[in-house]
């Protein structure tokens, strides 16, 4: 037998414990959704405008923190093991980074909830961006910090697998995917000191009433540091999907091996000094700091049009294998019966529209028509919403039998829910830029205003806000199919046989070929610190010097710890 | 050309019903604003049209004939 | 390593679209001299806003006959002001500031947008040529009654404004 879950059965229990806490979290954080698209649009309107908010972040939360990072772990364990072929180190480590995150969630979770009810002072309706001075309950924070200390562990163990490895294969390339592995997690470790050391710093301290004030600019940004990469984060996952698993699926095998490590290399290089063209309009940073990260991010754009490149490419040659001829038409010679395949396919294609909703909010002077209005979560729900949670879905139509050993439910089941999935979504996201454009904010539970009307240059706006609705109810069906399909498919209800289909074969152009500077991950990181010094060092000076570590004037206690920790915070930023 | 199969079907439905929503934006963007009341029947009606025509397809590989 | 000739090409035409990207928006800043939100407005203590020179007298003020300021605090869940009333043909320089948390001020069909961040000062400003009605909303979200605030500025012939009141 070849499946994964047959050769590493501890590993796989690992993934599909990960896999199970992913979903979870997405099941919830899509019936919060529900909720939001039918009130904001006045559809339905089922909790109080006070509680939306509760809702909101509890959204948020579940879908960009959890539902993204317990699927990647799990498939970053899948991927470690099964490239480097060889068991976890030590699999007791591994069960604890587990269950570190487990701990996090439940307490961010307890206070998250507790803002349903009135019952206890448990609360956080502060949404997942936790703007200080918004205040929510401490144990919010230490849940965070828990939940992201256990991917730090999780990184821990998969370089102790990866360095065992080497010791073993002196000289050798590492396989494609550990590599994948290596550079996001590296980037990972870098982007996560901002949110650390906003909460342990500056947050935690302040809403434990060690510390009087907080300086909101400064948190902002270091929340900023990490909330760009944190993207990046569930993305890569995703590319990498795009990278081993979609050639395969297609028929064919990935273009260049070579290409794929420079991508993520790049990854790993430009995902951090790029946070601050979140705060295009934020007053007390300067033009020229605006300027240096917009630089950054236009250059964050050549990985991505690259990967797009060798996406199309491989699907191409992957199709040409299966017989597939003529300019286009090869395209119908993909296996479009196969939710895997489409879902991922359609997931590159959204992304594509996504690009160009993002090279605008890229854009410092186009930002200023649409900064925090409803184009940019519509601009999300193309990237986060679809590339990545469609992506996610369709890959588990593949991934599951290796990890549970049992086939999946119905492959015709599956290809109805990835297109409905692609349908709710075009028309959620259509309708949501369009709405954005006519400068309708986001983060709000009831957009009617006595005086202020939005004007849409096309169209009406009720006719889109009927878009919304419609799309998170088709969004809903969807994702409760995936549910059903996959409770079906785990406990084997149709007793369908595991496809024995687990091999990722070579690629047309092999690593031997790529350069051996590729492998240097510590010179990478090197001068990703560098470039994250020279964009981040300056303008982190300039806040703390014009508001101090703590904003307003601290009281002695805070004075005390201000004075003890300010020489930490100095090395940080 | 032949009729598709289900799968393939499905595919092109959700497109199609991806370019009915669409449409309407980029005939507003060309300068024709039609009313929904107008705009939706009729093209979800080419829609249904399309649909029909494609499940009309001969179901059988029909290469053998040039010219057709 | 080998790259593939359409690749080589892709590659070359993207970094031609970046730099591309690049150089108009520098363009727009520096040759038609698109201004940004940045440090210019300072900073300031959230905490003794009504003692502050500024912040201590909000609403509209007169600096000559073609330039006015607007002072505004926002606090969850109203702006102060939240009716502004200018004359046409102006140049109005905003000053904006939070006593409690973070707020956005977008005003609607145009591209003045911009957070207000407690602590820090937002400076921006703005030509009203024509007569005409604006809303303006807080676009960040500030707390339960967050969809509440938002106001009006109201734009009016130069022989009707009533002068400085708010």
């Amino acid at each position: 037998m070849n499946l994964f879950v047959d050769r590493y059965p501890e590993e796989a229990w690992i993934v599909r414990a990960a896999l199970a806490s992913s979903f979870l979290a997405l099941f919830l954080g899509g019936i919060m959704g529900l909720i939001q698209g039918l009130h904001r649009t006045g559809f339905l309107q089922i909790v109080q405008d006070s509680t939306y908010y509760t809702v909101l972040t509890l959204h948020g939360v579940s879908m960009v923190l959890l539902f993204t990072i317990y699927f990647l772990v799990g498939f970053f364990q899948w991927a470690v093991t099964d490239s480097l072929d060889r068991s976890a180190e030590d699999i007791r480590f591994t069960k604890l980074w587990y269950f570190l995150m487990v701990a996090g969630t439940v307490m961010a979770a307890a206070a998250i909830l507790g803002g349903f009810t009135d019952a206890t002072n448990l609360e956080a309706d502060v949404l997942y961006t936790f703007y200080a001075p918004l205040e929510a309950h401490p144990i919010f924070y230490i849940g965070l910090v828990t939940f992201v200390i256990g991917t730090w562990l999780a990184g821990v163990d998969w370089f102790r697998s990866w360095w065992a490895w080497k010791k073993e294969h002196p000289g050798e390339r590492t396989p494609l995917r550990a590599f994948m592995v290596m550079t996001t997690m590296l980037m990972w470790y870098l982007a996560t000191i901002g949110v650390a050391a906003a909460i342990l710093f500056f947050i935690l301290p302040w809403s434990l009433g060690l510390v009087d004030s907080v300086n909101s600019l400064l948190t902002r940004t270091l929340f900023w540091f990490f909330g760009h990469p944190v993207v990046y984060f569930w993305l890569m996952p995703a590319y990498m999907m795009w990278y081993v698993i979609l050639p395969k699926l297609a028929g064919g095998r990935l273009f260049s091996d070579p290409l794929a490590r420079i991508v993520f290399v790049l990854f790993l290089l430009l995902s951090v000094p790029t946070g601050i063209h979140h705060q295009y309009v934020d007053p007390g940073i300067a033009e020229g700091f605006k300027f240096v990260a917009m630089t950054n991010t236009m250059f964050l754009l050549l990985p991505s049009l690259l990967t797009a490149f060798t996406v199309v490419a491989s699907m191409e040659h992957g199709a040409r294998q299966r017989g597939g001829t003529g300019r286009l038409g090869w395209l119908r010679s993909l296996p479009w019966n196969k939710p895997a395949f489409t879902g991922m396919a359609l997931a590159g294609l959204m992304f594509a529209a996504a690009g160009f909703s993002g090279m605008v909010n890229a854009g410092m002077n186009l930002n200023y028509v649409i900064h925090n209005t409803l184009w940019v979560p519509g601009h999300f729900h193309l990237t986060v919403g679809t590339a990545v949670a469609l992506t996610f879905m369709a890959s588990t139509y593949w991934f599951l039998p290796q990890i549970t050993g049992n086939g999946v439910f119905s492959q015709r089941l599956g290809l109805v829910q990835v297109l409905l999935w692609f349908l709710g979504m075009v028309f959620m996201g259509n309708a949501m830029h369009r709405i954005g454009l006519a400068g309708e904010p986001r983060r709000t539970a009831e957009p009617f205003y006595d005086g202020v009307t939005f004007d849409t240059a096309l169209g009406s706006i009720s006719e889109l806000h009927f878009q919304i609705a419609l799309g998170s109810v088709i969004l809903t069906v969807s994702l409760l199919l995936f549910m059903a399909h996959l409770f079906l498919s785990w406990f084997d209800v149709a007793s369908n046989p595991a496809p024995d289909n687990g091999v990722i074969p070579e690629a047309l152009s092999g690593p031997e070929n790529a350069p051996i500077v590729l492998e240097n991950l510590r010179l990478w990181t090197a001068i990703a610190l560098v470039l994250i010094l020279l964009t981040y060092a300056l303008p982190l000076a300039s806040i703390v010097s014009a508001n101090g570590f703590f904003g307003s004037a601290g009281t002695l206690v805070g004075t005390a710890y201000e004075f003890a920790v300010s020489p930490f915070v100095g090395v940080v930023a | 050309m032949n009729r598709p199969s289900p799968a393939g079907l499905l595919v092109a439905l959700a497109f199609g019903i991806v370019f009915v929503v669409e449409g309407r934006t980029v005939l507003g963007m060309l300068g024709f604003e039609l009313p929904l009341s107008v705009y939706f029947p009729v093209a979800g009606l080419l829609l249904v049209a399309m649909f029909v025509g494609l499940l009309l397809l001969p179901k059988t590989n029909s290469k053998q004939v040039a010219g057709t | 390593m080998e790259i593939h000739r359409y690749e080589t090409i892709w590659f070359a035409a993207s970094l031609l679209l970046i730099v591309g990207f690049i150089g108009t928006i520098t363009y727009g800043a520096v040759g038609v001299g698109v201004e940004m939100v940045d440090d210019s407005g300072g900073t300031v203590d959230p905490d003794n806003l009504g003692s502050h020179e500024r912040f201590g007298d909000t609403g509209v003020h007169k600096v000559n006959e073609s330039h006015y300021e607007v002072n505004m605090i926002a606090v969850h869940p109203s702006f102060i002001p939240s009716e502004i009333e200018i004359p046409a043909g102006s140049t109005v320089t905003f000053y904006m500031t939070a006593s409690d948390v973070t707020h956005g001020f977008k005003l609607v069909d145009s591209n003045l947008n911009t957070m207000i961040i407690p602590g820090q000062v937002s400076e921006i400003t703005a030509e009203f040529d024509e007569p005409g009605e604006y809303g303006f909303v807080c676009h960040e979200y500030c707390g339960s009654l967050h969809h509440e605030m938002a106001g009006n500025l109201s734009v009016v012939p130069e022989d009707e404004w009533g002068g400085v009141d708010s």
